[in-house]
């Protein structure tokens, strides 16, 4: 089972391994196509609704597997902007997430807002049903990392810039962190078509039921609790 | 409607009718179909599942009122457009 972790943990041979392959799924245009499919259902079901985090999930699954084709050993690392919060932090550096903003002409404007706090995220993490977690986490927590790293991360078409596949690490994680914490909660739709059977946009086989456990998607985090 | 225009910040806003409107209208149409402009541009929009705005080019921040969010976008397009030049100064310096 593949490990995600912050990305700070990552060695220097993880971080080389995983930078190459976000160049190779540049080079085969799959960054591209993610994006421009994340754009073409940007006002769907895919945001403010009860599928954001599935639909998101699903997404991250599918683009790691994309990464893993090229080099198996990889796992997404995750960007916690609750405890990250500098723009001159190593999440920036040349030899990391910094050598995309020129290179494929993102246009970062790195502190456009505010990044959430970790109280914040404490909070959030309390909720004891779906409907609040998912609304008050997709709105406070997820929103603003987008519009603080700006450019290509504030449009439709965010994922252009792979940072956001670091930050929605991040939120899978929060999410998978709260189920544990509420294994009893049920699954709430926001409206008719968004319930926990409905097929996710895109993927029409794929439901929330197929990723709700992301143990059973062969994946975990460093830390669960 | 009668075209709707404001100023802020030295930027004009405008709120208007989209052309073509009545041979776009069909039972699936969303009803936001105005036109917003910003200092003359038109600036792409949506609705999300809940009926807010946001914008393509601005999509993480969303409000139900139209106006309200072209101005919280000039504000931020202002804002990054200072970050970059104050990083660019940076670069050669």
């Amino acid at each position: 089972m593949g490990i995600r972790k912050d990305y700070r943990d990552l060695t220097a041979d993880e971080r080389d391994r995983f930078v190459q392959a976000l160049k190779h799924v540049k080079s085969t245009g799959l960054i591209d196509r993610f994006a421009q499919m994340h754009a073409g259902h940007f006002f769907m079901n895919i945001h403010r609704s009860s599928h954001f985090l599935p639909w998101h999930r699903e997404m991250l699954r599918r683009f790691e597997n994309q990464l893993q084709d090229f080099r198996p050993a990889i796992s997404l690392p995750y960007w916690n902007s609750s405890a990250v919060r500098s723009t001159t932090s190593s999440l920036w550096n040349n030899g990391f997430m910094g050598q995309f903003n020129a290179a494929w002409n993102l246009g970062r404007a790195l502190g456009s807002s505010t990044l959430p706090t970790s109280q914040l995220v404490q909070t959030n993490r309390g909720r004891g049903t779906y409907d609040v977690f998912w609304s008050e986490l997709e709105r406070f927590i997820h929103n603003p990392p987008h519009v603080w790293v700006g450019g290509e991360m504030a449009d439709i078409d965010s994922p252009h810039d792979p940072v956001f596949y670091l930050h929605h690490c991040w939120i899978d994680k929060l999410w998978a962190m709260w189920q544990l914490a509420h294994p009893g909660a049920p699954f709430v739709a926001s409206v008719a078509g968004a319930g926990l059977n409905d097929p996710l946009m895109e993927w029409p086989n794929r439901t929330p039921a197929s990723v709700i456990d992301h143990h059973a998607l062969g994946y975990s985090y460093d830390s669960e609790n | 409607m009668e075209p709707e225009r404001h100023e802020y910040k030295g930027h004009s806003i405008e709120l208007r009718a989209r052309e073509g409107r009545e041979e776009r209208v069909g039972a699936a149409e969303p009803e936001e179909k105005l036109e917003l402009l910003i200092d003359d541009e038109s600036v792409r929009y949506g609705q999300l599942p809940d009926g807010q705005y946001a914008l393509e080019e601005y999509a993480y921040d969303w409000t139900d009122n139209l106006l309200d969010l072209a101005q919280r976008f000039i504000d931020y397009r202002d804002r990054a457009d200072e970050i970059r030049r104050q990083a660019d100064s940076g670069e050669e310096g």
